[in-house]
């Protein structure tokens, strides 16, 4: 047993880091076994992830590499859920994610989604090339409160605009973020998004920002 | 340019075929101290005089001060807007994509054409589902693809490049490019590198981690693509062309680490890039990446030209590129195309205007977009940035 919790936090990022599966599915039984809380472990999984984010965008981490720590992460909030209860539905805030009508690139899409995952939003993914009529309709069923939307094309960038401006003329209260390879802050404003994130490693934050500027209320 | 002719084969008679059929003969054939006093009196004579494209060219790839700032509005799929085309018949009859390429050089201008038709060209050949849309550009099925796991890199079987319809079909826009613009400017090859190709045929989020996880499989593939591209460099080279522009985005802090592409695609865009130098043509890199490796690029592949749409790791402005590469590279770029998307033809001119006191100074310097012109937008962009270069670029 770790004499400390911040020992078991330290093993848990390290093996995070060092995209060890296996080490991070032994380090979550044994926590369970032992009686931490879910939460406690997922904090040790969460913080793994904040290094590898930092690491990202200095490039000490490369792509491949992230990918492989998302896979790593996932992996062991997997185990976590199986180990507590695997039958409960996701917690989180909904969110919507999907990359605009006619644009085949999913992923920025894909990272993106997972680190949502792993921040503890309930992502409801809509993949790629989806139709302004899916997202709208995503909003509605799933009662989502955020959209995330993603083009790589500069062919189909303007379809974020449609996005938004569909679910703006439903009146939905949503809060809407954008991002991908052709576009910055200004045109996500022009297209009327409420944030922009330039990569993985700044979404969540952004993300938060822009919900608490909708919601008035901490995401 | 390499300061070699030897490894050109027989020059003097690739030369004389070339003049023979009315081309430009590859510069690599030519001693490099004949095109250093060619460049000595271009850029005498044209503090006087405008040059001719080629000589504006040789001028600046020789690092001399042409008479202007030579450009290349990169205008490739978007030209099909000149001749009414669809992207899909601009992706799939050469005729139709020749044309539009050669109205847009026509009618925009600039003096460096590089047909990038797609980036799908080489895997479509290779047997993966290509989708044409009407109106984007062209993809693959990224639903079917063509290795679907790790196992599938060693299957990947080699193919004849007389039996490639989307290679054959880039040939064929080379070689009427190469006709029709003459010695008005010149016309660069395109090509994806072998990374580049098995992204297409795998997917990106997969290749990235199998690129971690099974090396081995992925040079296999590497191997087996690189055999068929280096028949195409060479082929390409035969076509008239002056350059080939080998693309290897993964060279780049969205790709791989340093490391890990100079252990996967560096030693195989090595053989790429000196097969183009034995034909004696020029060697340029396209990579419109973020934080690009430029040491490493200019070490496998020591090219002429890079084309670059962001700056490199090591470097913090462009007068710092020029420092530290502009002596070994031409250096060609780097307009925001996302500014071509949106901006003024006035914003878009003072972005050329900065690049151009920043870069332009002792030649090396070709004025471009990072990456291709958008394809849907107006053209009237790329008419600001072929004016910058002819009422800004005279240094």
């Amino acid at each position: 047993m770790w004499k400390r919790a911040d020992q078991f936090l330290g093993a848990c990022e390290d093996a995070v880091c060092t995209r060890d599966r296996e080490l991070l599915g032994s380090l979550v039984m044994q926590a369970y076994s032992e009686g931490a809380l879910p939460e406690v472990i997922r904090e040790g999984i969460i913080g793994g992830l904040d290094r590898a984010r930092g690491g990202f965008m200095t490039n000490r981490v490369s792509l491949p590499e992230f990918l492989l720590t998302l896979d790593t992460v996932n992996y062991g909030l997997e185990k976590i859920k199986d180990l507590d209860d695997p039958g409960r539905d996701e917690g989180g805030i909904p969110l919507v994610i999907g990359v605009v009508q006619g644009d085949p690139h999913d992923l920025g899409k894909n990272i993106i989604a997972s680190v949502y995952r792993a921040y503890g939003f309930r992502v409801i993914d809509l993949g790629k090339g989806v139709t302004v009529e899916k997202f709208v309709d995503a909003v509605r069923t799933h009662g989502a409160r955020i959209i995330a939307l993603s083009a790589m094309m500069s062919t189909t960038t303007p379809a974020m605009g449609e996005v938004i401006g569909a679910v703006r003329s439903r009146g939905d209260r949503v809060a809407v973020m954008a991002g991908g390879a052709f576009i910055d802050a200004a045109m996500a404003a022009r297209f009327g998004a409420d944030g922009y994130a330039e990569s993985a490693v700044t979404v969540i934050e952004k993300t938060r920002e822009a919900y608490g500027r909708v919601f008035g209320e901490n995401a | 340019m390499r300061e070699s002719s030897s490894k050109c084969g027989d020059p003097v008679a690739m030369v004389f075929d070339g003049l023979v059929h009315g081309r430009i003969p590859p510069p690599g054939l030519f001693p490099p101290r004949l095109l250093d006093v060619a460049a000595a009196f271009s850029h005498a004579r044209g503090r006087f005089t405008p040059l001719t494209a080629i000589e504006r060219l040789v001028t600046t790839l020789r690092h001399r001060e042409p008479d202007r700032v030579p450009c290349s509005p990169l205008v490739i799929s978007g030209a099909r807007r000149l001749t009414g085309a669809t992207m899909a018949e601009f992706a799939t009859n050469p005729r139709t994509a020749a044309d539009a390429l050669y109205a847009a050089f026509e009618l925009i201008g600039g003096e460096v054409v590089i047909p990038m038709i797609d980036l799908s060209v080489e895997a479509a050949d290779f047997g993966q589902k290509i989708i044409y849309p009407l109106e984007s550009t062209a993809h693959p099925d990224y639903g079917d693809p063509l290795i679907t796991d790790h196992t599938g890199y060693r299957k990947l079987r080699r193919i004849d490049l007389r039996e490639a319809r989307r290679m054959q079909s880039v040939l064929e826009i080379c070689r009427l490019l190469v006709h029709r613009i003459g010695w008005r400017g010149i016309v660069s090859g395109f090509c994806f590198g072998p990374l580049g190709v098995l992204c297409m045929m795998r997917g990106a989020e997969n290749l990235f981690r199998d690129c971690v996880l099974y090396g081995s499989e992925v040079k296999a593939a590497l191997e087996t693509i690189t055999g068929v591209l280096v028949e195409y460099v060479e082929a390409l080279c035969g076509t008239g062309v002056l350059a080939v522009t080998l693309d290897t985005l993964f060279a780049s802090s969205n790709g791989l680490s340093r490391e890990l592409w100079e252990a996967t695609e560096g030693p195989f865009v090595r053989e790429l890039a000196q097969a183009v130098h034995r034909r004696g043509c020029l060697v340029g890199v396209h990579n419109c990446g973020e934080g690009i490796y430029f040491d490493s690029q200019i070490r496998f592949m020591e090219p002429e030209i890079i084309s670059y749409a962001h700056l490199p790791a090591d470097c913090v402005d462009n007068r710092e590129l020029k420092r530290r590469y502009g002596d070994q590279v031409v250096l060609m770029g780097s307009v925001d195309t996302a500014l071509m998307a949106r901006g003024t033809p006035h914003e878009v001119m003072e972005q050329c205007r900065v690049l151009m006191d920043d870069l332009a100074d002792g030649g090396g310097f070709i004025l471009a977009p990072g990456c291709e012109y958008p394809p849907n937008i107006p053209l009237e962009n790329a008419w600001a940035l072929v004016s910058a270069a002819r009422m800004c670029g005279r240094r």
